[in-house]
């Protein structure tokens, strides 16, 4: 089952700030971020989930803090209607409680989301990029549905440490439930408790899909599984519950 | 010389064409240590099995509790063959039902009745239907981390399960009076009944055997409250005692599902009842279509011949304990802290000092690959076949397997 209000963490705490690896990483959406600057505050209700987009410099940074003035505002009612703006599924017409005359801000977020939901759908990005962009989507919304998803949050009591995934020598991630609120950290673990490692990027994007076999991939040696399995079963859960928050084809969006 | 597994990798990858997971359930290599471990066997004997790359194993998995006598056991063979011979799936019951029931009534204590299936899960699935019939009530009372199989009441799965399969199961955590006595409060003459294991074996932990109050305490609280007690033994039965675990335990439950060993590694399980119980048993509709299967039920017949004559329970409790001696003393020695639980006879090893399992992968992967098959997350079985020259062969294995922890971890 899906809680709206998670659903809206996730797009604001875990799909947006790829944007910011992208306006790095990829030079289309350095492109679009160099052409306008300024920031855009989304926030639902007056208690809700809300995140700023910060333009300068050719680059993107989301900021969760949300503080501060902003030179555009769009305010959602309610978590439904933001989730229909990055879903594309259903009505969303926020209230632009300030800088509706800003059109060129709104434009440029437009163009680059666009653009990011084109290389998470591996249309123009590099295998290398899009595996990274997944991983990061990957690593925030398992700490988001662990901390608020109500099914899930009983399991997340139950496990003690950190779970890494990465790509053999190439990008890792990692969800740290060592202590309060699980947190999900791009980069390695220092000493992970449960390792899942892919061999390739594409097979990463396979497995993100949900095309891959992966207990025999995991005996093919494809993907190394390693340490805490009990850790492994519970994430395991949680990953397929990303699957439910952001469907294969929503993870590209 | 370090094994190698090419034929059992190959083999696998055929397997993952025709079949999902390749190997799926409790068989999967992922629960091993994948690429230190086989993955397919080609012949066992004994206390021994050869993987099809040509390896050869002490194993202490035991087919995870069935091969109590050892593999291909050659009484237990003949019967089955001698049987078969005269007919094995029939279209109607054998005498020989009625004899495996009149000796397991006589053997197992407090069973009045008994009725045969195919796999552990059969019986526990008969033992909360028939709780439910008996008191005309709801719920049953499991364990936390408990396994009673795969069937979608049982919680083990995450696929394709719903929450009304699991509506009327209320969890406690395994050996704790309080949580039991809360969860009847709040389900007041709800309760049909309560499956527990004879002492808890969860996966990825240690192994606890209960307090001596317990077990008296939870008759007492069932009786008070009419709630059936149900026993699932079919880890544990016939390693503790003939008599079943309960009895080991001190206490009479009103039904108890047996399985795993009973047979020697041939399908037959089987739930076992108290007379207050029969009548509600005799109206269930429950059967399948080898659950009369003849030859199974021969070999059930000689193989608790053969656990009595053996006096089974002293010998397998006897091996445990030099193994585990054993493993303690040289873990020692390389300055390692080990913990063993549970029964001699039914050990869990890890070490003491982690929680991810990185050490026993590590030292179990390295004792598979020098002829050793342990499990690094699972509890390990002894049987009747394993002698004491696998136990110094064994040590002289783990030996190079602590090492290996020492140098890497440190500690």
């Amino acid at each position: 089952m899906i809680d709206q209000k998670v659903l809206s963490k996730i797009y604001l705490g875990a799909v947006l700030p790829t944007m910011e690896t992208l306006s790095i990483e990829d030079p289309g959406a350095s492109s679009y971020a160099g052409q306008w600057s300024g920031r855009i505050r989304f926030a639902v209700g007056l208690r809700g989930p809300r995140c700023d987009v910060v333009f300068k410099d050719s680059m993107v940074k989301v900021e969760p803090e949300a503080r501060g003035p902003s030179d555009i505002y769009l305010f959602f009612p309610t978590t439904t209607m933001l989730n229909a703006l990055f879903s594309g599924k259903g009505i969303s017409i926020p209230i632009p409680l300030k800088g509706f005359t800003r059109l060129k801000g709104l434009m440029v977020f437009s163009r680059l989301a666009k653009h990011m939901e084109k290389v998470l759908d591996g249309a123009t990005a590099p295998e290398k990029l899009r595996a990274r962009l997944t991983l990061d989507i990957l690593a925030r919304t398992m700490a988001i549905i662990s901390r608020d998803d109500p099914e899930l949050r009983p399991l997340a009591k139950k496990i003690h440490g950190k779970a890494e995934f990465r790509i053999k020598d190439g990008h890792a991630v990692h969800v740290d439930f060592t202590r309060g609120e699980p947190k999900g950290i791009i980069g390695t673990a220092q000493s992970p408790d449960f390792l899942l490692e892919f061999a390739t990027d594409d097979l990463f994007l396979k497995v993100s899909e949900d095309k891959v076999d992966v207990l025999a991939q995991a005996c093919l040696l494809n993907i190394i599984v390693k340490g805490d399995l009990h850790m492994g079963q519970i994430v395991n859960v949680f990953l397929d519950k990303v699957g439910v928050y952001l469907p294969p084809k929503e993870v590209a969006k | 010389m370090s094994y190698s597994f090419k034929k059992s990798h190959d083999l696998f990858a055929r397997a993952a064409r025709v079949m999902p997971q390749g190997i799926y359930g409790h068989f999967t290599p992922v629960i091993t240590v994948p690429g230190s471990y086989p993955y397919f066997v080609a012949k066992a004997k004994g206390s021994h099995f050869w993987d099809v790359d040509g390896n050869e194993y002490i194993d202490y998995m035991c087919a995870y509790g069935p091969m109590i006598l050892g593999y291909a056991n050659d009484k237990i063979d003949d019967a089955y063959r001698k049987q078969a011979g005269l007919g094995s799936c029939c279209s109607i019951a054998t005498k020989l039902s009625v004899e495996l029931a009149e000796r397991v009534t006589r053997t197992i204590d407090g069973a009045d009745w008994v009725m045969f299936a195919k796999n552990g899960a059969d019986a526990t699935s008969m033992a909360i239907m028939l709780a439910r019939g008996y008191k005309k009530r709801t719920k049953i009372v499991l364990a936390e981390e408990g396994y009673h199989g795969t069937q979608a009441w049982a919680g083990t799965n995450s696929v394709g399960i719903t929450p009304s399969d699991r509506a009327d199961i209320v969890m406690v955590p395994w050996g704790d009076l309080k949580a039991f006595r809360e969860v009847i409060t709040i389900h007041k003459d709800q309760i049909a009944g309560v499956m527990f294991t004879p002492y808890h074996h969860p996966v990825f932990a240690e192994q606890r055997l209960p307090d001596p109050s317990f077990w008296p305490e939870m008759r007492r609280i069932c009786d008070e409250n009419d709630i059936v007690l149900i026993i699932d033994d079919v880890r544990a039965g016939w390693r503790l005692d003939l008599k079943g675990s309960a009895h080991y335990f001190g206490i009479r439950p009103d039904m108890a599902c047996f399985s795993k060993g009973m047979a020697n590694g041939y399908a037959i399980s089987m739930l076992v009842g108290a007379e207050k119980l029969r009548i509600t048993a005799s109206k269930g509709y429950m059967t399948g279509s080898f659950w009369m299967n003849a030859p199974e039920m021969a070999v059930a017949l000689v193989c608790l011949n053969e656990m009595e004559r053996i006096n089974i329970t002293n010998v397998v409790k006897e091996l445990g304990e030099t193994l585990l001696k054993g493993l303690a003393d040289l873990a020692s020695v390389h300055g390692l802290k080990i913990s063993i639980t549970g029964p001699s006879a039914i050990p869990f090893m890890k070490f003491a000092n982690e929680t991810n399992f990185l050490r026993s992968q590590l030292f179990c992967g390295e004792c598979a690959k020098h002829g050793v098959f342990f499990h690094p997350h699972h509890n390990w079985f002894l049987c009747a076949a394993h002698t004491m020259e696998d136990i110094h062969k064994t040590l002289e294995v783990a030996d190079g397997g602590f090492r290996m922890v020492k140098e890497r971890f440190g500690g």
